[in-house]
């Protein structure tokens, strides 16, 4: 079975390559990777140098790749060409949405959020969560082509070797039916939460913004970056949405997770399941967030934290 | 303007009964709800009909557990609401499910926007907008943060990972939406009551049509839920701060997370 796989994020792309890899080795089949736009023929050469068997450099004006419509449609001339395929795609937004077309275009069952894609004789298979991180499922995907959308970081990119030859294709959209009026970039912020290896997050606990400068004390004392639970950016937009952790927002990896006053719902644990040791602080001993800890103080934020901070600084300047 | 809701009753996820040692899962006795961003796409709904009139008609596919989601519906200010009614078909693939939605339009007659959440908290594929819309080949927005409709145009702004979008299409539409777009209104104990007079209709897979034997198995099969997860160490520390910083500093010292 070949391989195909895409993603509009380039480094979700590099990693995908690895699960291509090991799905085409195991069937005697190709892994290629598909990039979109004229605007990305670096993105191309690069991808080419990363163990695949080809790329496909889809010749398109790079500003269609904002439209999922167009992306689905050029996917499914590609998968076309083959008998038969796995499609990786990176399981981003727009991602999934291409996913869904393809689908229906292409006539594949398909599979989103997936943490793992394997080859088994039952077809392929898939693990990933269900009811808020609260349950992994594997699941079986059948038939001659089908989907799996993998998250960001559940591969690492492989090592550089021989590059594969880049295959330009000719690509012209049908009719867009939802235009793009205007774009706004969002506030780039200052760390990239998915990548920070020590996290202080919080949550309503805290009862002002301006308090936020407490926790980026705490955070500071420990090389930290800082994030919080959905209320605070969703509903008080206290922190910007990339700060949001949890379910319907980013999902983190750190070695420590420090959860200042929040209590603990499953859609903010969803998002901290795999992070190496989570440290509670909460008001409230019966806070499920305990349950789910490492290590935890019942009691206010406003006493512990600040206590916390100055131990912390202390250590460092005895050194 | 004729607005489709389609609205899902899940399993209360924080009432499952998960052993973390054996990652066994039951979900028997588990009482079920709305899924959470339903709501949001209800609201939308409603907000719409509001400011440009119309009718809203909400439609599940479930066990008749599910009427309980509609009567919530309804309760919130829907004007009609039908029930497919399913009884084997708890994890129906996508393309399926939007089989059996698509022929439910065809009999309730055009409609000039379908909202949906952006995922469902059972499995969260985030994939029945895109495989509607591409089934019914009209205009497909996901991820909408607000909502607009007029003179046969649909405008929103899509809130993507990096970039915020604001996009428009032609009616009609296949619309999902997050859960930030608006605050759920809640019913009052009038409007619940109210509700439970309201009719509700219900059709079988056969009279869509469909044949239910012919749409299994699928493509999509859910082999395992496991609720294994890590177990945590739980230790935690009660008393004044200045007993129980150092506490927490040394443990974490010891994992090596402080120096």
């Amino acid at each position: 079975m070949d391989v195909l796989f895409y993603s509009e994020d380039d480094d979700i792309l590099a990693e995908l390559a690895t699960p291509a890899a090991a799905l085409a080795g195991v069937s005697g089949g190709k892994s290629c990777a598909v990039v979109f736009g004229e605007d990305k023929r670096g993105v191309a050469s690069e991808v080419a140098t990363l163990g695949v068997g080809q790329v496909y450099l889809v010749r398109a004006d790079g500003l269609l790749r904002q439209y999922p419509e167009a992306v689905s449609e050029a996917l499914t001339e590609l998968v076309a060409r083959h008998a038969s395929a796995v499609v990786l795609i990176g399981s981003t937004k727009n991602g999934k949405e291409v996913a869904g077309r393809l689908a229906v275009k292409v006539d594949a069952a398909a599979a989103t959020e997936c943490s793992s894609v394997s080859p088994t004789e039952q077809g392929i298979l898939i693990e990933r969560l269900a009811y808020s991180g609260r349950v992994s499922t594997r699941v079986s995907l059948k038939g001659k082509f089908v989907i799996a959308c993998v998250k960001a970081r559940s591969y690492h990119r492989p090592a550089e070797s021989a590059a594969a030859s880049v295959m330009e294709v000719g690509f012209s959209p049908s009719e867009i039916k939802v235009k793009v009026i205007e774009t706004r970039e969002k506030a780039a912020s200052a760390v990239d939460l998915t990548k920070a290896e020590k996290i202080v997050s919080v949550g309503r606990g805290m009862k002002k913004k301006d308090d936020l400068a407490t926790i980026q004390g705490l955070a500071d004392s420990l090389g930290a970056a800082v994030g919080c639970s959905r209320p605070l950016s969703a509903d008080l937009g206290w922190l910007p949405e990339e700060a949001h952790i949890g379910l319907t927002g980013v999902q983190v990896k750190p070695k420590l997770y420090v959860a200042v006053g929040i209590s603990g719902q499953l859609q903010h644990l969803a998002g901290v399941k795999d992070a190496g040791t989570i440290v509670a602080i909460n008001t409230d001993k019966g806070a499920p967030i305990f349950a789910n800890a490492d290590y935890g103080i019942v009691g206010d934020l406003y006493q512990v934290v600040p206590e916390l901070t100055r131990q912390l600084n202390a250590l460092k300047h005895k050194q | 303007m004729n607005i489709v809701v389609l609205v899902k009753h899940v399993h209360d996820e924080n009432q499952l009964k998960v052993d973390r040692a054996t990652g066994k899962i039951s979900f028997e006795g588990v009482p079920g709800k709305i899924s959470d961003f339903d709501r949001n796409a209800v609201e939308a709904a409603l907000s719409l009909r509001g400011s440009v009139g119309g009718k809203v008609t909400t439609i599940t596919v479930g066990t008749d557990e599910a009427v309980k989601a509609l009567r919530e519906v309804l309760a919130m200010g829907a004007d009609k609401a039908v029930l497919i009614k399913d009884q084997a078909f708890e994890n129906l693939d996508v393309r399926a499910m939007a089989e059996i939605i698509s022929k439910t339009l065809a009999k309730l007659g055009p409609f000039d926007l379908l909202l949906c959440a952006e995922g469902s908290v059972d499995a969260y594929t985030s994939l029945l907008a895109p495989v509607l819309a591409e089934k019914l080949k009209v205009s497909l927005i996901t991820y909408a943060e607000s909502l607009q409709a007029k003179d046969g145009m649909v405008k929103a702004e899509r809130a993507l990972e990096r970039r915020m979008e604001v996009v428009e299409a032609k009616m009609p539409a296949v619309v999902s939406v997050t859960g930030e777009i608006n605050d759920p209104r809640i019913p009052t104990l009038l409007q619940i009551m109210g509700a439970m007079k309201k009719e509700i209709a219900f059709f079988t897979i056969q009279e869509l049509g469909l044949d239910a034997n012919r749409m299994l198995p699928n493509g999509y099969a859910i082999l395992e839920y496991s609720g294994k997860s890590k177990e945590r160490k739980k230790v935690v520390f009660e008393g004044a701060p200045a007993e129980t910083v150092p506490k927490l500093i040394e443990a974490m010292a010891k994992e090596g997370l402080v120096s």
